[in-house]
């Protein structure tokens, strides 16, 4: 069972400053460029950095769409000039100019087939590229963050800014270019049409600014709609999130029926706002769809006059219908962009409050890299407070090097918290923490962490193979080396009897584990690090004193070349240490051998119950106070429980 | 009711939430409006209903006739809208040409009327459909689940908590689209084909089968090569963008993980691979719809002027002079360009209904897996309620395996009399947790029966046994809601008083007082923000609450420092007085207390007995006794 790569100093990256594992082959650069950091700039050029870092197939395709649009507004005059053409004189003797027309809208409409679909390419390429680089920027950037950013965010929101914020803008940037151009083209028709005949082009238009003012109503009718109907969706997946990963729960207080009245009332919340969309949108679709037709009337009717008179062409009546039918377009989606537009900029507002968010971190200040830590902690004056309460009250304390020191503190004393002052997920307050010296301020992020291992009390498991799993700090680590880590954390066997071996994908939160199982999987992948500092916070409290002292077994083999800091509560852990330091209230009220302190601190003794045991034990009576909390509880306890009375007799 | 919505206007404490302040002004003002539904009581029962199975024939039949009613609607807006290319041509032909300007005007007046009447048509057709789907929707919605409720814990472990998220979420969605618009918009399209094409062969017969022939099957192909691509990507995307939220969502929860073993860079590379084969797959279906959007124009365009070269031929031959009274005229050509453009419309929809038929389609098949997925664990039809629970358990010749092959128990017999304090122990994977959760009925046994109070659990009432029954388990799950709600989650009609009850007994008054708001404090990420103990002594004070007659601690207490324990322990005294417990734990000191212990091993009970008893056998239990205090001599 000697196992040298797990063992002491003997890993192979122990050689490195600090050891940063990359097992996967980048198939994509880097995203080019990140947003402007000037806040005060408007979101559209705060964006425009990572737009341009791509901005040929921006500009290219941009000129294509306006090129084909030129070429799409030409055809209805060419097709109007096409009737014209139709004389009795032409048809019955030469046909020449009609030919003519024919191959020229032939020829038009191919190349804008071509340049049309490359162009729009190129822009849904751009657009794409764009969202892709802003998931990567945000995504690295969350790395950077502090974890008090984490405390203060909800996961779901996180996800929600990097996703569908970032396809909002994406959308924007798609569809704006192709909006811009058939504004342009609305430039050209109207162009045409007050050359053939100002009084009919101007009349022609009159429904327009009333389709426009209706499709802005409509939009702005919409937008609260829409917005309220995904509030009302996302509390429906809600529920029904909790309501699948607390199954367990609803079932075991028989809550069924109140989380069914739950969904009700949250479906019924859901069927009302839709209801209201649907009664808004068969008022306002209908007139604004209609409506524009009646410019086509319009136009039947007085240039059919015009006509009559001989002042118009029939095959410019023709084309001005076509124009007439181009022009509303942009106007019904004016009002979609302008909303759209609104959208992108709170949607960039949400992203960028997250990119602007820096983090102490990970400065660049002079850092300094230890290649080979000791692992002397030391403490200094530290005070930490997640919010207004101090948690950790101006504590000092010193672990040497190679030590092996237990913390013992009440259930949210602060015990967990030392710890993620000490890997830096948070900073002190006040006072300093030194490693061999340095503080670890000075230190590099990935310095520290390459020396520091910890197993903490709920082990996470990603849903990848167990291997992989214990593999987590060191992916190019053999098979070998993998099973030793597992047989030093007594996993091995359990990991051969599951279908797949090491090969066995954990599922989701690893439910078919026993905690315990699970607890030995977060053992193995601290212990394959071969780390200087290793941490266990509470990691074996799900797991039987049998395989736990077989754990200890190894973990002494292995602690002598390392300083190992135990959280437990349970005597068999405690038992492991060379020290013990007591935490109480934010403080430390005692540090030394375990048989000492438990006969001369009293708090020590109380926190770990031991009076409570030996009462047990000796049989004898408890004392007076506890007597009457415990007769207190019951009274009260039992105080409306008549129901169950009657067939409890004793 | 004891959860909070999850209300827009509650998010706003967190600072990362929210609309712009200049939109939140008219959604403030619609919340406003929004109707209170608190009152709302929907009824539950865990019988499963054999209905007629879930197809979408079944779901719609008891609103045929609404169904009717809502096509002939969709049948007169459709000939309403042909009106005007009809009414084009009339002008052309009648009035322009011969120079009739009364006419004219009467074709204005008829087109007019057929716009209003358009109008009110189609706004009521919209109005009367939507709200049939959303009536069906939130009847699905409930119904489905109602049905979750019904299923037993094994669904849950393996089922993906997200898979079965998008059959309440997605699948609905995609088949409340279905019935809205999907539906009604093939028929109207289907409708709209035919009306063109009877108007179209009234104009022109020789020019309706050069569009039928040529220009027809060109756009058909067209439209189906792209429906088909435009599936194949859509579904790339859709994968790849799951895989992008599942690595996303992973990294943040995994967070402290990643940055302790120094993986940053790795997932970096990693995301961004994922990243990029999302970009590409999008980048598909950017070339396919540019391709389609460019190419229906110009295949349109080209189709006018094939029908105008044809136009042109037929009235060479047939009609030189123009005559306006001839049998083919200049306005025929020109009104039946316009309805060239009209006919392409049907063509090009029907591709996008496909689509949309086809995920509604395979929502309603995905939903009907589900509804008619039984329960494992069934009540009893007339189950009874057994009122007044004592608490005797008996466990007779019990086998169980999770997968029906590898057997975790086998052949085990316990007895626990009512009002005793029984302690499991044994190494972890023995089984104990699975016994819990089969007295608890979440499984049912393979062999063997469980009786309690001498009734077969499988004649009990679910809300009778587990009302008085409570099973805490290791990781205590919070819900999104206060610490208020949390607790009274299991008892949610409790009072005041009995609450601060519950919170003394598991000496939480301390830390709730420390809270900002106390009570009300929102548990933030399922209580991430409270330590792994803290969030055991709620699970334990929510037990607590609801006094239930038989009590099971399945390690509820591994992270909680041994004072707060004992003095949990003592509350559970005064709690269990005449109750029964079973307690599951490895901390030697709670086994003593005990009245028996039972030593679980190798599938079954090898040794059960008082601490003294079992001491005196020199058994597993002894051997675990020894280790603990070998350990403590060693070290001191
Ligand atoms: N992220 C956080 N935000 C606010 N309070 C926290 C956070 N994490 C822990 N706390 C509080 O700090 C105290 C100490 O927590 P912790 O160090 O986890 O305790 P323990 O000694 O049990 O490990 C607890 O009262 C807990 O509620
Ligand atoms: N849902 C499940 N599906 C399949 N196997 C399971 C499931 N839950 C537990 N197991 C397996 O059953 C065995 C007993 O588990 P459990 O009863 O949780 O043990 P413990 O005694 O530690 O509580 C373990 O080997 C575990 O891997
Ligand atoms: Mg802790
Ligand atoms: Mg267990």
């Amino acid at each position: 069972m000697y196992n040298p790569t797990i063992e002491g100093e003997g890993g192979e990256f122990k050689d490195e400053v600090f050891y940063e594992p990359v097992n996967i082959e980048p198939r994509f650069s880097d995203p080019k460029s990140t947003i402007d950091p000037d806040k005060t700039k408007n979101w559209f050029w705060r964006v425009l950095p990572i737009l341009m870092s791509n901005k040929w197939p921006l500009l290219g395709g941009l000129f294509l769409m306006v090129f084909t649009m030129i070429l799409g507004v030409s055809i209805p005059a060419l097709m109007g000039m096409l009737v014209d053409s139709i004389e009795p004189a032409i048809i019955n003797s030469d046909p020449k100019v009609f030919f003519q027309l024919i191959i020229l809208i032939v020829f038009l409409s191919v190349i804008r087939l071509i340049g049309g679909t490359i162009g729009s390419y190129q822009i849904g390429k751009a657009s794409n590229q764009l969202e892709a680089d802003l998931r990567s920027v945000i995504y690295n950037h969350f790395f950077t963050l502090s974890f008090s950013f984490f405390d203060k965010t909800q996961t779901g929101q996180l996800i929600s800014r990097a996703n569908s914020d970032i396809k909002t803008i994406q959308m924007f940037l798609m569809i704006a270019p192709m909006l811009m151009t058939s504004l342009l083209s609305f430039v050209f028709a109207a162009i045409y049409m007050l050359s053939v005949h100002v009084f009919l082009a101007l009349s022609s238009m009159i429904a327009i600014p009333l389709v426009f003012a209706l499709s802005v109503k409509l939009r702005q009718l919409t937008f609260p709609l829409s917005w309220l109907t995904q509030a009302r969706q996302a509390d429906v997946a809600v529920i029904v999130d909790e309501n699948i990963n607390g199954q367990r729960i609803i079932k075991s207080f028989a809550q069924e029926l109140m989380q069914v009245n739950l969904l009700a009332k949250a479906a019924k919340k859901l069927q009302w706002v839709q209801v209201r969309s649907v009664d808004v949108s068969a008022f306002y679709n209908p007139l604004i769809e209609n409506l524009s037709v009646l410019g086509s009337v319009f136009v039947w009717v007085y240039g059919g006059w015009l006509v009559i008179e001989g002042e118009l062409a029939l095959g410019s009546l023709v084309a001005f219908n076509m124009y007439l039918m181009m022009i509303q377009m942009p106007f019904r989606f004016l009002g979609w962009m302008l909303m759209l537009e609104q959208r992108a900029k709170a949607s960039a507002g949400r992203i960028f409050e997250i990119l602007d968010e820096k983090s102490e971190l990970l400065q660049d200040k002079d850092q300094v890299n230890i290649k080979h830590m000791k692992g002397h902690i030391s403490f200094k004056n530290v005070s930490f407070s997640y919010a207004d309460e101090l948690i950790l009250k101006d504590l000092s304390f010193d672990i040497e090097a190679n030590e092996t020191v237990a913390i013992v503190g009440q259930t949210g004393s602060g015990k967990s918290t030392i710890i993620r002052l000490l890997s830096r997920f948070y900073d002190c307050d006040e006072g300093g923490i030194e490693i061999d010296g340095i503080n670890i301020q000075d230190l590099s992020i990935k310095n520290l962490h390459h020396h520091i291992a910890q197993v903490l009390d709920e082990p996470f498991l990603f849903s990848v193979s167990i291997k992989d799993n214990i593999a987590y700090g060191k992916p190019d680590a053999t098979d070998e080396e993998v099973i030793q880590a597992a047989k030093a954390a007594e996993a091995h066997e359990f990991i051969q009897e599951t279908s797949d071996g090491y090969y066995t994908v954990v599922g989701e939160r690893g439910y078919t584990l026993s905690g315990g199982q699970r607890q030995r999987l977060g053992i193995a992948r601290a212990l394959l690090v071969n780390p200087s500092i290793l941490v266990l916070d509470d990691a074996t409290s799900a797991i039987d004193v049998n395989i736990e002292s077989k754990i200890h077994e190894s973990l002494t083999r292995l602690l002598n070349k390392r300083t190992t800091i135990l959280i437990a509560h349970r005597l068999s852990t405690i038992n492991l240490a060379d020290r013990v330091i007591v935490l109480d209230e934010g403080k430390i009220i005692a540090s030394g051998k375990h048989e000492e302190l438990l006969n001369s601190v009293s708090r020590y003794s109380e926190i770990l119950s031991q009076q409570a045991i030996k009462n047990d034990n000796e049989s004898q009576d408890n004392n007076e106070t506890d007597e009457q909390q415990r007769k207190r509880i019951s009274d009260l306890l039992n105080q409306d429980s008549d129901a169950f009375k009657g067939g409890f007799s004793e | 009711m004891h959860l909070k919505e999850v209300s827009v206007s509650k998010e706003a404490n967190l600072p990362f939430a929210g609309i712009p302040p200049e939109l939140s002004e008219r959604t403030n003002a619609l919340i406003d409006q929004e109707p209170d539904f608190s009152s709302l009581e929907v009824s539950f029962s865990h019988q499963y209903e054999e209905t007629k199975p879930f197809t979408l024939w079944n779901f719609l039949a008891p609103y045929k006739f609404r169904f009717i009613f809502a096509l002939i609607l969709v049948a007169l807006t459709e000939m309403l809208l042909l009106v005007g290319p009809y009414l084009v041509q009339v002008a052309i032909d009648q009035a322009i040409i011969p120079k009739q300007f009364n006419v004219l005007l009467m074709v204005a007046g008829v087109w007019v009327g057929s716009l209003c009447l358009a109008v009110v048509i189609s706004g009521i057709r919209i109005r009367f459909l939507g709200r049939l789907g959303q009536l069906l929707m939130y009847d699905l919605r409930v119904r489905v689940f109602s049905h979750l409720q019904r299923l037993s814990v094994d669904f849950f472990t393996e089922e993906k908590a997200g898979r079965l998220l998008t059959r309440m979420t997605s699948d609905i969605e995609a088949l409340s689209n279905l019935l809205q618009t999907g539906l009604v918009n093939l028929i109207a399209q289907l409708l709209a084909l035919a009306f063109i094409l009877i108007l179209l062969f009234s104009f022109n017969v020789q020019l309706t089968l050069i569009l039928l022939l040529f220009a027809s099957p060109i756009m058909l192909t067209f439209t189906i090569w792209f429906s088909r691509s435009s599936e194949k990507g859509y579904e790339v995307v859709r994968n790849k963008i799951a895989d992008v939220l599942s690595d996303l969502q992973e990294s943040l929860s995994g967070m402290r993980l990643v940055i302790s073993f120094n993986r940053m860079k790795h997932n970096m590379i990693n995301h961004r691979n994922i990243v990029g084969d999302h970009r590409n797959a999008n980048d598909y279906t950017a070339k396919i719809q540019s391709i389609y959007r460019q190419g229906t124009q110009v295949i349109t365009t080209l189709t006018s002027i094939v029908i105008f070269i044809a136009g042109f031929f037929i009235l060479r031959n047939e009609n030189p002079t123009l005559d306006p009274e001839g049998a083919f005229t200049l306005g025929t050509l020109v009104a039946f360009n316009i309805l060239v453009g009209r006919f392409f419309i049907p063509i090009n929809e029907l591709s996008g209904l496909y689509n949309e038929f086809q995920s509604g389609n395979a929502a309603v098949i995905k939903l009907k897996g589900l509804l008619e997925t039984k329960p494992s664990v069934v009540e009893k039809e007339n189950a009874i309620e057994l009122k007044n629970l004592k608490g005797e358990i008996s466990i007779n010749n019990v086998s169980f395996a999770y997968d029906g092959k590898t057997e975790i128990l086998k052949d085990l017999t316990l007895h626990i009399e009512a009002g005793k304090t029984v302690s499991f122990v044994g190494p972890t994977g023995a089984g104990k947790s699975t016994i819990a959760k089969l007295i608890s009925r979440f499984y049912d046994p393979t062999k063997g029966s469980i009786t309690l109070d001498g009734t077969d659990l499988k004649e009990i009432s679910f809300s009778s046994l587990h009302s008085q029954l409570g099973i805490v388990p290791q990781e205590p799950f919070l819900f999104h809601g206060t610490i208020r709600e949390n607790i009274l989650f299991s008892k949610p009609e409790a009072t005041e008083e009995e609450l601060l009850t519950a919170i003394k007994a598991v000496g939480i008054e301390d830390m709730i007082n420390r809270l900002p708001e106390g009570l009300d404090t929102h548990c933030h990420e399922r209580g991430s923000s409270l330590s792994s103990g803290e969030r055991q002594l709620l699970a334990l004070a929510r037990a607590f609450l609801s006094k239930p007659r038989v009590l099971i601690l399945d390690e509820a207490t591994s992270n909680i420092d041994q004072q707060s324990e004992s003095k949990i322990e003592k509350a559970l005294d005064a709690l269990l007085e005449g109750r029964t417990a079973i307690i599951i734990a490895h901390r030697l000191a709670t086994t003593m207390r005990a009245d028996i212990t039972a030593v679980i091993d190798d599938q079954k009970i090898v040794e059960i007995g008082s601490h003294e008893e079992l001491m005196e056998m020199r058994g597993l239990y002894f051997r675990m006794f020894e280790t603990w205090e070998k350990q403590k001599e060693e070290r001191s």
